[in-house]
């Protein structure tokens, strides 16, 4: 099968300031405009706020998936972006979701925090796939936990 | 009712019997009569013949002197076939003055009384009960008294300004022949104008007979004292002495019994009048003098006078001989301007309340070789006392129309008007019209599109000459504007007469227009006025919003100021045109975006606001920055093009985006960017977290085609401008931080203003040096500013060394300064200094190399596109030098810097022609895989490709990582210049054991440190016979 769909993955500092429940109000705005240019440009992905990191996955075609991605990085909110993957693959991993909430929480999840000891191993697909497949993990326990 | 109107309705009744003539003068009374009435009438009724010009200057005089209306009418006074010419000047209320002239020459002095409207019985016209009538009584007068009338002023009977001429002529041989001093003295009365306006000018002619009469009477018998016109009259004084000092003493003499004579008091109509004169003189003795620069020593004396003391006098002296000069030099700097094309044009935009460019209005600038660039205000009155206004008037009409023409092919300007300012001198040359038609008709300028700005109170003074060329103008589809609409002294009467489309309100109504309410009806009643006349009425120096809000408000509906912009050249106007009609294109189709690379501007706006701002603004937070993206070559060499421009599009967005609303955006060169912040009141961020702020946004990583990269940017923001700053500067100042190749630090904070003054510095005392060299420059002669220098070029396969590259070193006051930078603050001006330079350095350079028996070397001269872009004649002046010189041509290279990949057809033809020569032709870059790829797709003209490395191509890439690159792209260059059979020159090699390493590569010739620097002459004869003596040893086997 063709790799049609790019995939970009980076994690970046936020600037969002106030607790917690202030910050999930924040981070529900930012889903809402986010899913509604998303769903325009048939993009899919998955946001993770995590001890004060973003962590977002985009996948779509190419063009749209950089041209959103350059509206994020024009953003006031974070700083600090490194961008931790991005290749062709054969396939979506969130396809259900314009921008998926995988989880607001205060302090960085260990399984991450593992994986982002050392990003630049993660340009290596192996450590690529890890942290996508975290990702929708985390994503799958967050959206049965709002459901619930 | 104008009087023209009323002569038609009421005709002049004039009958003759015998020599008795009786005129009805219907309505006269109520009728303003002024000069261009008289040329009017004499324009559409009369035959001029020499007796009626003179008749017409006499009233001309008196008219614009004495204030006094005056008409004049030629008419058939009976059948005989005898045609009088009658003037009549009115001088007071009560009196007329008529005088009647046959036209076989013969004068008829006319005695006026005044008549009732009875006595006139072909006046029919009952109800006006004031009309008067006058009798007058002719009797013809014999050849002297013609002769005495044509030489003599009829009010004070002195002589007139021919007579004092002529014996002014005469007094320049005498003082020759009789070896004897002799004084001009010119006399201007104090204040007249005040006498005439207060007391009437019956009371002002009394005072001007009364200071003749006394001038007459302090003179000796042999001097002239004779009456210029108006108020001014000429004193000669004859055969003074042979000495300077006792000239000089008995002229004091004569002139103190002058002033005080005339201090004396004057009793006219029961007025006592004290009245005084200024004073200035000049001496002279030998032909080497002429009429017109005496007259304008002792007019200049007698200005300083006044200017000093009314009732004063002074001696023409040294300092004002030094003005004078001054002003003579300027003449001849402005003919030297218009044969060598000095003067440029700049363009301001015109709009209308949509905020649309409809027009631009042409602003005259005069690039000076050494004083930059000269403004209007310094040169015009000179180029309009000169008859060089003539050939200038041409210039400028021939280059609206070239400038029309051009602009017929872009999009955004086909459709604009363009305003240029007429002088009205121009009115004089009767070839003007067809002058004009004939540009019009060579550019095919389309009707309407040409306007001519005419300022109002010299189309007064020429309104005669004015007005048949006006309709002429208006016929070809001329149209014509009143400039500074309001300060003059325009009737009503222009508005209805003379074809006229649009009136400009002057800057000096609009400056206070919202605060000043005596202002603002002013510029309403204009409006109102031009409405009424259904002519089109622009505001002039629109500044602020609060103004234009106003000026729509009472009903203008176009602007120009710098609200919108300031006066740009040609390209920079054509692109802010661009930029704004797609802008406007873009606004209108709602949906659509302006997009980023729209909201670029060009830089010389930005900086034209800049400039204004701090003009304006002292001391408030504008904020410029500069933002450099450094490795946007790199990308290109990388990844390839197309991924460089990708980034370079998203760099654009990026800036835009962060930039407040209001920034003002531009990109100065590939991936530099000039960002500028108006002066902002409130929220202000500080320019330190400005600057972070760009370089952290700009750094963020980017997906381009599949890739991610990082852009690298170097910021320098400006802040809080002092007064005396300028924008060019500070832009320059900012530009040179953030260009430094060493600059490596993400960003640079705030830079202060006082640390760009050393730039400023740099720059003008480049000017100065250069101002300083420029005769030798010229004249190919060697200067003490700056030294020639010629690098070594080895030949690698036998290692000789083959040719020099020349360059330019700057050694202002003997020291070598730094010339790369000084010449790094490129501008126009710079272009033409550095291209005077390089054609010096040719001339030089080969002359140098000659005389030291060096011929056998090559000869490489490095030149930049835009050196040949910005000026037609720079290359046909290196082809001149050339073609002196056939030997060289064939041991000649030069090197073209800084080329696009597609040359423009000046360029293009400049490189052929002295390719013809025999001249090969080079192209450095520090680019080759984009060279490369253009040699095989494109058909080049280049014989040779100079690639300058940056390491030892031989160091390990461990050691240097730039080696690396270096060494691939030599491998490839190689490679392709064979196939492209274009020689590779390497320069920049530090080391002589590279050597073997290029040679490998099939690279002959090499240049760089590792052989030898630049040197001067001395030091390069040294050099070669000391390298040569050592390879004859053997030495670099």
């Amino acid at each position: 099968m063709a790799k049609t769909i790019y995939t970009l993955t980076y994690f970046s500092k936020s600037s969002l300031t106030g607790d917690i429940e202030s910050i999930k109000q924040q981070i529900n705005d930012i889903l809402l405009v986010a899913q509604e240019k998303n769903s325009r440009k048939a993009v899919t992905g998955a946001l993770l706020y995590s001890g004060g990191y973003f962590i977002q996955v985009l996948e779509g075609e190419q063009s749209d998936v950089e041209e959103i991605f350059e509206a994020i990085m024009c953003d006031d909110r974070h700083t600090d972006i490194t961008v931790l993957t991005n290749k062709y693959l054969a396939s979506r991993s969130f396809s259900k979701w314009s921008m998926a909430l995988a989880g607001v929480q205060e302090q960085m999840s260990p399984r991450l925090d593992g994986l982002l000891v050392a990003p630049e191993e993660l340009v290596e697909t192996e450590s690529g796939v890890a942290l996508i497949d975290a990702m929708v993990e985390l994503l799958s326990k967050y959206q049965s936990l709002s459901a619930a | 009712m104008n009087f023209l109107d009323c002569l038609c309705q009421h005709p002049l009744v004039i009958s003759s019997s015998n020599r008795q003539l009786h005129l009805s003068f219907n309505q006269l009374k109520h009728v303003p009569i002024s000069a261009n009435l008289v040329t009017r009438l004499i324009a559409e009724q009369s035959i001029p013949s020499p007796v009626a010009l003179r008749l017409l200057k006499f009233i001309r005089q008196a008219v614009l002197h004495n204030r006094s209306n005056s008409l004049l009418l030629q008419y058939n006074a009976n059948q005989n076939k005898t045609d009088y010419l009658v003037a009549i000047y009115v001088t007071a209320s009560k009196s007329y003055r008529v005088q009647a002239q046959k036209l076989d020459s013969s004068i008829a002095k006319i005695t006026v009384a005044m008549a009732t409207d009875q006595s006139c019985q072909a006046c029919n016209n009952k109800s006006v009960a004031t009309a008067q009538a006058l009798t007058a009584s002719t009797q013809v007068i014999d050849d002297n008294e013609v002769n005495f009338l044509a030489f003599h002023d009829p009010l004070t009977g002195l002589p007139n300004r021919t007579l004092a001429i002529d014996r002014l002529q005469q007094s320049i041989i005498n003082s020759e022949r009789e070896q004897k001093y002799y004084a001009l003295v010119f006399v201007d009365v104090d204040d007249f104008k005040f006498i005439n306006d207060s007391l009437g000018h019956n009371v002002g002619d009394e005072v001007l007979k009364a200071i003749a009469n006394r001038l007459s009477q302090s003179v000796r018998a042999k001097d002239t004292v004779a009456r210029l016109g108006g108020d001014e009259f000429l004193v000669i004084l004859s055969s003074l002495s042979t000495s300077q000092s006792n000239s000089t003493l008995h002229t004091n003499n004569i002139v103190k019994k002058l002033s005080s004579a005339v201090k004396q008091c004057i009793v006219v109509e029961q007025h006592r009048l004290t009245s005084s004169v200024s004073i200035g003189i000049t001496l002279f003795k030998g032909k080497s003098h002429t009429v017109k620069s005496l007259m304008q020593q002792a007019d200049m004396a007698m200005y300083n006078a006044k200017g000093a003391l009314k009732g004063s006098y002074e001696f023409f002296n040294e300092v004002m001989r030094e003005k004078l000069l001054d002003a003579l030099q300027l003449e001849q700097d402005l003919q030297i301007a218009l044969n060598q094309q000095q003067f440029t044009l700049y363009f301001q935009a015109k709009f209308n309340d949509g905020k649309q460019l409809i027009g631009a209005e042409a602003l005259l600038r005069w690039r000076h070789p050494i004083k930059g660039l000269v403004y209007p205000g310094e040169f015009i009155s000179a180029l309009e006392n000169s008859n060089l206004i003539f050939e200038f008037g041409y210039w400028l009409v021939t280059k609206a129309c070239q400038q029309l023409a051009q602009w017929q092919h872009v999009q955004a300007l086909a459709d604009i008007n363009l305003s240029i300012n007429i002088s009205a001198k121009q009115f004089n040359d009767k070839s003007f019209s067809d002058k004009v038609s004939q540009a019009i008709s060579q550019y095919q300028v389309k009707p309407g599109t040409l306007i001519f700005e005419i300022t109002e109170s010299l189309l007064l003074d020429n309104i005669d000459k004015a007005i048949l060329q006006l309709n002429q103008l208006s016929k070809l589809g001329v149209k014509f504007s009143i400039d500074d609409f309001g300060t003059g002294y325009s009737s009503l009467l222009y508005l209805k007469q003379l074809p006229i489309h649009e009136v400009k309100i002057d800057r000096s109504f609009i400056e206070n227009l919202v605060t000043d309410k005596a202002d603002e009806m002013i510029a309403k009643t204009i409006i109102s006025l031009a409405h009424n006349f259904q002519l089109a009425v622009v505001a002039e120096g629109v500044e602020e919003q609060e103004q234009l809000n106003k000026l729509v408000e009472l009903g203008c509906h176009q602007f120009q100021g710098y609200l919108f912009s300031q006066a740009l050249p040609e390209q920079e106007f054509t692109a802010l045109a661009t930029t704004l009609s797609k802008q406007h294109t873009l606004a209108q189709q709602s949906g659509i975006e302006v997009n980023d690379r729209q909201k670029l501007m060009p830089v010389r706006y930005i900086l034209s606001q800049l400039d204004y701002w701090i003009k304006r603004h002292t001391m408030a937070n504008i904020t410029l920055l500069v933002c450099n993206i450094k490795n946007l070559p790199a990308l290109d060499v990388g990844f390839g093009l197309s991924l460089m421009e990708s980034a370079l599009a998203s760099a654009v967005k990026r800036i835009s985006q962060i930039a407040p609303d209001n920034a003002l955006i531009s990109q100065q060169s590939r991936g530099c960017f000039v960002v500028l912040l108006p002066p902002n009141q409130t929220g202000h961020t500080p320019p330190s977290h400005l600057a972070q702020h760009f370089t952290e946004v700009v750094k963020r990583p980017m997906s381009v085609q599949g890739v991610i990269i990082c852009l690298n940017p170097t910021v320098a923001v400006g802040a809080f401008p002092d007064d005396g700053d300028d924008a060019d500067g500070v832009t320059q100042a900012l530009l040179t931080k953030v260009t430094e190749p060493r600059q490596t630090s993400a960003y640079l904070s705030q830079v202060h203003w006082s640390d760009m003054k050393f730039v400023l510095m740099l720059q003008q005392a480049f000017r100065a040096s250069y101002a300083k060299a420029l005769p030798e420059l010229l004249s190919y002669r060697s200067s003490s500013e700056f030294e020639l220098l010629y690098q070594p070029i080895m030949a690698l396969d036998s290692n000789q060394i083959k040719g020099v590259e020349l360059s330019i070193s700057w050694l202002p006051d003997g020291a070598r300064a730094q010339y790369d930078k000084a010449m790094m603050l490129m501008d126009e001006m710079h272009l033409a200094m550095l291209n005077t330079l390089t054609v010096w350095s040719l001339y030089q350079g080969i002359e140098q190399l000659s005389h030291n028996g060096l011929t056998q070397l090559t000869v490489t001269l490095s030149i930049s596109y835009e050196q040949l872009e910005c000026d037609e004649r720079f290359g046909l002046q290196l082809y001149d030098v050339i073609k002196a010189q056939p030997d060289t041509a064939k041991r000649l290279t030069i090197e073209l810097t800084q080329a696009p990949s597609e040359l423009s057809q000046q360029v293009l033809t400049a490189l052929t022609k002295l390719k013809s020569r025999g001249v090969k032709l080079s192209c450095a870059t520090s680019n080759p895989q984009l060279f490369c790829q253009r040699l095989l797709t494109t058909d080049d003209i280049y014989d040779q490709v100079k690639l300058t490395i940056n390491s030892k191509v031989t160091s390990t890439v461990a050691n240097n990582p730039r080696a690396e690159l270096d060494l691939a792209a030599l491998t490839s260059l190689s490679t392709v210049m064979q196939l492209a059979r274009v020689e590779p020159v390497i320069a920049g090699v530090d080391t002589f054991q590279d050597s073997a390493k290029l040679q490998q590569l099939g690279i002959q010739e090499a240049q760089g440190r590792g052989y030898c620097s630049a040197l001067n002459i001395n030091r390069l004869n040294c050099f070669l016979s000391q390298y040569n003596n050592k390879l004859s040893r053997g030495c670099y086997g």
